[in-house]
């Protein structure tokens, strides 16, 4: 079974999750999400989520100059985003205590 | 280790990627390289692609200098990584990008037929015989739209691993250009195909009303989301791009200017670390005249280029249409000149907003000039 669709599902939550902990950037989001086990997240899918969220209006971003000096982008949380986020887990342990329900019966 | 960037940023704010691309070692450069290829066979919109090859220079830098796996970055999957980068890019994007290239090239046609309205009529009366051979515009696009597929599918991936890749994105552009223009004036000579001659004032009304609709449209857009018609969303972006990456016309590279002329004139004891300040305003004033200067004399070689090769000395043209003449080489010029002629200003621009931040610290010009810079060498006397 292909993991994709089910990672599509959460991780505009899991990132938005990221980035309500603090201003963060992209290789830092992806860095975390790796540690956390998602291991076949690349660079490529991380972004469009976060252009996903940004049009959205769940986070905003800003433009500064890393410190390896090319220009980065910083990622913070909005008021409306947060809101999202909480929604978010709510869902997801909804989903996910009937999910393990129906597992626990095999 | 911190790249320096100078010079390598262009006028606008999209990134001269292709300078860059030097600092990254071959395995990431190709990451790179990839989807901006990707990027370009797909047709995304170069704002779209820029802004998301941006994104990926930056991790690809950190990366490498904690010298990660590749596949960190690409999840082990190049192709599907390039596909994912810019899922995003749907239909919409797609044709949100569309009007913008349309006004484009019909402004190009529209420079063309005016110039050969007005350089060919001697009155009102003339307007409908003259024609535009159309034909050399579409085998222009045509060629050199192929010489760009030929050379994004064969010559740039042999470029990958070699250094020469930054040479070689600027030099095919160039060729690119050449090609384009060589083949529309090449048709205009010597009719390679059927030259669909098209009559001007249709080709410059056409062409003409695209360019107003588009740029009404986008006034009423930037009237309705910013309160202006002036590109306010593209001029705050380009006031933070140049402050937080040290564009090559924003601050460092000025500031780097004022120390190396403060040390040098110190030395001759020319001025003292006080009176930096003045030679510094006298500088900006002799720039600023010499800017417009440069520009005029442009205006001036313009004129008498498109005067020498179009009009006919030994016939004069009604008074309505020298003026109409003037008019339209004026329009044209003015447009030349705000591609080319708006970095010297905005550089001089910065230059005295320093100042102007510089007297509002109360510091010597010197002295704000190492604040600034972070330096550690004394610049002062």
């Amino acid at each position: 079974m292909d993991n994709s669709q089910l990672l599509k599902g959460i991780l505009e939550g899991c990132v938005l999750g990221i980035i309500s902990k603090g201003e963060t950037y992209g290789y830092e989001i992806l860095d975390k999400l790796q540690q956390a086990g998602f291991d076949d997240i690349g660079e490529g899918t991380l972004y469009p989520v976060l252009s996903r969220l940004d049009k959205n209006g769940d986070i905003v971003c800003r433009k500064a100059r890393s410190p390896l000096g090319p220009v980065r982008k910083y990622y913070s949380i909005t008021e409306q985003g947060k809101g999202n986020y909480v929604e978010f887990k709510k869902r997801y342990r909804a989903v996910c205590a009937s999910a393990e329900k129906l597992l626990a019966d095999d | 280790m911190t790249m320096n960037y100078d010079g390598y940023i262009g006028f606008k704010k999209t990134m001269n990627y292709n300078a860059m691309l030097a600092d990254l070692e071959p395995k990431w450069r190709e990451i790179f390289v990839r989807a901006q290829t990707y990027a370009n066979l797909n047709g995304i919109d170069r704002d779209f692609a820029n802004e998301r090859l941006g994104e990926l220079f930056d991790m690809l830098v950190t990366a490498q200098s904690e010298d990660k796996p590749v596949n960190r970055i690409t999840g082990g999957n190049p192709e599907r990584f390039c596909k994912e980068l810019f899922s995003d890019y749907d239909l919409k994007e797609r044709f949100k990008a569309f009007p913008k290239k349309l006004f484009y090239t019909a402004f190009l046609v529209l420079d063309f037929a005016l110039i050969i309205l007005v350089g060919k009529c001697r009155g009102f009366s003339d307007i409908p015989e003259q024609t535009i051979p159309m034909s050399g515009f579409i085998l222009g696009f045509a060629l050199s739209f192929v010489f760009e597929l030929i050379n994004i599918v064969f010559i740039t991936p042999r470029m990958l691993k070699s250094h020469n890749i930054v040479w070689w994105k600027r030099t095919s552009t160039l060729i690119y250009s050449a090609v384009l223009i060589a083949f529309v004036f090449a048709d205009f000579k010597y009719n390679f195909v059927d030259p669909l001659e098209t009559p001007a004032w249709i080709v410059a009304i056409v062409s003409g009303s695209i360019s107003l609709v588009y740029l009404l449209v986008r006034s009423i857009w930037r009237y309705k989301n910013f309160g202006t018609v002036r590109n306010e969303k593209g001029r705050l972006e380009r006031e933070v791009y140049e402050r937080s990456t040290n564009d090559g016309f924003a601050e460092e590279k000025i500031l780097r200017e004022w120390s190396a002329k403060y040390e040098t004139l110190s030395k001759n004891g020319e001025v003292t670390e006080q009176s930096f300040i003045e030679t510094a305003k006298k500088d900006i004033e002799r720039k600023r005249k010499h800017n417009y200067l440069y520009y005029l004399l442009f205006a001036v070689l313009y004129g008498a280029f498109v005067i020498g090769n179009t009009f006919d000395p030994d016939q004069t043209a009604d008074a309505i249409t020298l003026l109409l003449g003037a008019v339209v080489m004026g329009f044209v010029y003015y447009c030349i000149f705000l591609m080319t002629a708006k970095k010297a200003f905005i550089t001089n621009d910065n230059r005295k907003r320093l100042i102007a931040e510089c007297e509002k610290s109360g510091e010597t010009l010197p002295a704000f000039v190492v604040r600034k810079m972070g330096l550690k060498e004394k610049c002062t006397s």
